[in-house]
């Protein structure tokens, strides 16, 4: 198949998981032997310049415009002649949320993100680079010779579905994250997307009109069939996996059972998040383990907010906030830890987990999370039970150190479980689903197929 | 006679550096000398060095009739020792004239009085030794970090041997009676307390430079014809504020040091019965007049006059909890080092920085804190009490 990629992160710029997803797949797509035509937009390109060959593997990429050139001084990047797919205004996502007024909080992302390229990817003006990318991707790529478009989030679905109505090509779109994930989105009748010029309504329309979706996991399935009436024959599971390191799984390290038992959480402080209910965890097993720590990686909008109620929750010089942390001391913080915590709320899949089992660190997750689907042997407990969430970790911590305990039983098992994922074996799924997108627009829905991703 | 009895408050808090989560159980250097002796110099030239001058010149022209009194924290003098030594030598002429009085305060500026009643009596003690070996006085008249005083205070103090403590002449204490007179404290058996007058203070130390304000400029001479106008039956006006007021909060450009230059001439030459005296002049001149109630602590900060400026919200009291939880240790460790680096830790300013109030008390936090918010220098304070008492085996 000839494959046209509609990215918005790709490694080097990478702000979040999605960045390296676009990257796994797309490469794996490449090596399947598609003929894959990767498009990014502008703001992708000095990252990759800055490496100077050194870049990843995977096709060339075409930049597209991203900035808006407001060609009229009228205020050509806002108003009620937008483009239809896009929101007015990212504050009316989130609401008055952002202190500083601006929207790099539009997506969960922006400056919320540890990665590097946060702030220019998820700037103020993403409505208006959106734009932009849609624009210039009409101009740059109807042309092009491909047989199905695949978009991932939000961000390209506008340009693939115009590029779709264009040239007559059937398009796929790829949900990684969704606005009921990130919540503050309005629901009207419980579906997502109804109020227009939202970034839920973006999404709706994707879902809806593309030939075929791909989810991230069974619990985004659900999401898109509850939320945004998608429709269920349609929506395809391409679980994500993880980009190998190069180095093989580590052995859970032996802990000293002297030293503090130590938790870690590492991810942005978005309430989507769930760590509200990760510090209430916390104080439970203050009760049971009173030397225990807990480290929090990251940045976002709720950093003061958890920060004062550590506080207030009597948890300080038990709780300590690392901030944004480089990749190197990521990994040495996962290799320290005796449990990862990853306490979301709404996770459509949730990388950091995998991260953590390759360090040989072991997990625990929330069922309402997309990871918990892959790691089944890892204890995965209801987000708001906090005390339930203490037993788990404490149950983990009680066993640190000890040959064949839980704990290195966890990590031997959730290791099994990485080996099984791989973006090869997602690609394959992927490729069923574009197959599915290239069939329906050909004709009438072949039945059987539109499933053939779930596992 | 109405004496006007200047107090002035010296003080310089070490600092802390950035000390994130990754130095703990690595590296122990909490302070920020850099920054520490940046801050010493520049106020020190703004401030501390001229305005010493100007005193010890009015001193000297009024032949001692201009008197005033000073309370130097024991971390401001060790500033100055390591950074500013000119300082000391200056502090001392003034000390030479006979005419200014030191106060004792806590050697760390320090909410010991609230928190640890030995650690109190061990910083009271630390602070008699510095001004006698650096001043060569020997303090009777006490003033508590920020004016923080209540009856557990207050019996501290006396206990300690003193004779007066100075103290904010706030609304919620007189009820409209006035400042002007020595009290005694009710819950004290009659402890005398010489309270601050606090509108007059606060014409020279934070509205003398506000345009806004309906009687900018202020001259000396208007100065001195409110203290004329005042009704009868005052026995002095506590004029206590910031040292760093003049020049440093105020700068030269806003006439503040002619202000003060012309003040102690304009008082002596009036017809009216002013002169100046300092505390222990004061307290030995006068009894008691009435007694005084506290029913709560009452300081000079913010528009509450409580603790709120301190243990406010939760991060200050959590991190203020958490420092005195190592004071035992700290005390008994048998390492000089450690337990200076944990003392250095009790300065009240430590949990000035974590308050999260709003408005105009919100910007005076700010304008002292080296942190770019309270939840920065919360995690920053966190983690250095999280290293100290990794050292002093306390988990």
């Amino acid at each position: 198949m000839k494959v046209l990629v509609l990215g918005w992160e790709y490694p080097p710029a990478v702000a979040g998981g999605l960045g390296a997803a676009c990257h796994g797949l797309t490469s794996a797509l490449s090596e399947r032997g598609h003929d894959v035509q990767l498009a990014l937009p502008e703001a992708c390109r000095p990252y990759a310049e800055e490496l100077a060959g050194g870049g990843p593997s995977g096709p060339d990429p075409v930049y597209v415009a991203s900035t808006w050139e407001r060609s009229s001084p009228s205020g050509a990047g806002r108003g009620a002649d937008f483009h239809p797919y896009a929101t007015d205004s990212p504050s009316s996502e989130h609401g008055a949320r952002g202190s500083d007024g601006s929207a790099a909080s539009v997506g969960g992302r922006g400056w919320t993100g540890w990665g590097a390229a946060g702030s220019r990817l998820y700037g103020a003006d993403l409505v208006g680079s959106v734009r932009a990318f849609t624009k210039s991707a009409l101009e740059r790529l109807a042309h092009l010779d491909f047989d199905v478009i695949h978009a991932h989030d939000w961000m390209t679905y506008p340009a693939a579905l115009q590029l779709r109505m264009a040239t007559r090509r059937p398009a796929a779109v790829h949900v990684h994250s969704t606005a009921y994930d990130r919540g503050g989105s309005r629901m009207i009748g419980g579906q997502l997307g109804l109020e227009r010029g939202t970034i839920a309504s973006v999404e709706r329309a994707g879902v809806r009109t593309a030939d075929a979706v791909c989810a991230v996991s069974g619990y985004t399935r659900g999401v898109l069939l509850q939320h945004y009436g998608a429709d269920p024959e349609n929506v395809h599971v391409v679980y994500n996996a993880m980009t190998p390191n190069g180095s093989p799984p580590r052995s859970p390290s032996a802990s000293d059972p002297s030293t503090p038992p130590t938790a870690l959480f590492l991810g942005r402080l978005t309430r989507q998040k769930g760590v509200g209910f990760l510090l209430r965890a916390a104080q439970h097993l203050a009760e049971t383990h009173p030397t225990a720590r807990l480290l929090i990686a990251g940045d976002g909008e709720e950093r003061s907010r958890l920060i004062e109620s550590v506080a207030e929750l009597g948890l300080a010089g038990r709780v300590f906030f690392l901030g944004s942390i480089s990749d190197e001391a990521k990994r040495e913080a996962y290799r320290k830890a005796d449990v990862f915590v990853l306490p979301s709320v709404s996770e459509p899949f949730g990388l950091t987990p995998l991260e953590a089992l390759m360090e040989g660190t072991p997990v625990v997750l929330t069922s309402t999370s997309g990871v918990a689907e892959v790691l089944r042997s890892q204890p995965a407990v209801e987000p708001w039970d906090a005390r339930e969430m203490a037993r788990a970790i404490a149950s983990i911590f009680d066993s640190r150190g000890q040959a064949g305990g839980q704990a290195a039983a966890l990590v031997q098992s959730g290791q099994e479980e990485l080996r099984k994922l791989s973006w090869e074996r997602s690609a394959e799924y992927l490729e069923s689903a574009l197959e599915a997108a290239v069939a329906r627009a050909k004709g009438p829905p072949a039945k059987g197929l539109a499933l053939g991703g779930t596992r | 006679m109405t004496s006007l009895v200047f107090y002035f408050q010296v003080h310089q808090p070490f600092r802390v550096k950035a000390y994130p989560h990754d130095a703990i159980g690595v590296r122990h250097d909490y302070y920020d000398d850099w920054l520490n002796e940046d801050v010493a110099k520049r106020v020190a030239e703004l401030c501390y060095l001229p305005m010493n001058q100007t005193l010890l010149d009015a001193i000297e022209r009024t032949d001692g009739a201009f008197r005033c009194s000073f309370s130097i924290s024991g971390t401001a003098i060790r500033q100055f020792e390591l950074w500013a030594p000119e300082v000391l030598t200056s502090f001392r002429r003034l000390a030479d004239t006979g005419a200014v009085e030191f106060l004792c305060e806590t050697s760390r500026h320090s909410l010991a009085a609230l928190a640890d009643p030995e650690e109190f009596r061990i910083q009271v003690e630390e602070q008699r030794e510095l001004l006698k070996r650096h001043f060569g006085v020997v303090p009777t008249s006490f003033r508590n970090t920020e004016l923080i005083t209540d009856e557990r205070v207050a019996a501290q103090v006396k206990a300690l041997g003193f004779n007066v403590l100075l103290a904010e002449g706030a609304d919620q204490l007189l009820h409209g009676k006035t400042s002007n007179i020595v009290y005694g404290m009710e819950e004290a058996d009659g402890f005398p307390l010489m309270l601050r007058d606090y509108p007059l203070s606060d014409d020279i130390a934070f509205r003398f430079s506000n345009q806004a304000w309906e009687q900018f400029p202020l001259y000396a001479e208007t100065f001195v014809e409110w203290l004329e106008t005042l009704p009868g039956g005052k026995s002095f006006i506590g004029l206590y504020m910031d040292y760093e007021t003049f020049g440093e909060h105020q700068p030269r450009s806003t006439g503040i040091f002619e202000f003060m230059a012309a003040l102690p001439d304009m008082v002596l030459a009036s017809e009216k019965d002013l002169d100046f005296a300092t505390p222990a002049e004061l307290a030995a001149r006068e009894l008691p007049q009435e007694s005084i109630r506290y029913p709560r602590p009452i300081s000079w900060a913010d528009e509450e006059r409580d603790l709120s400026a301190w243990l406010g919200n939760h991060m200050q009291r959590a991190a203020h909890d958490a420092i005195y939880a190592l004071a035992e240790a700290a005390r008994t460790c048998g390492d000089a080092q450690l337990l200076e680096e944990w003392r250095d830790m009790t300065t009240s300013d430590h949990v000035y920085y974590l308050s999260t109030k709003c408005a105009s008390d919100g910007d005076v936090h700010q304008y002292f804190s080296p942190y770019d918010s309270p939840h920065d220098a919360f995690l920053t304070i966190m983690n250095v009490i999280e290293d100290l008492g990794q050292r002093l085996g306390v988990r």
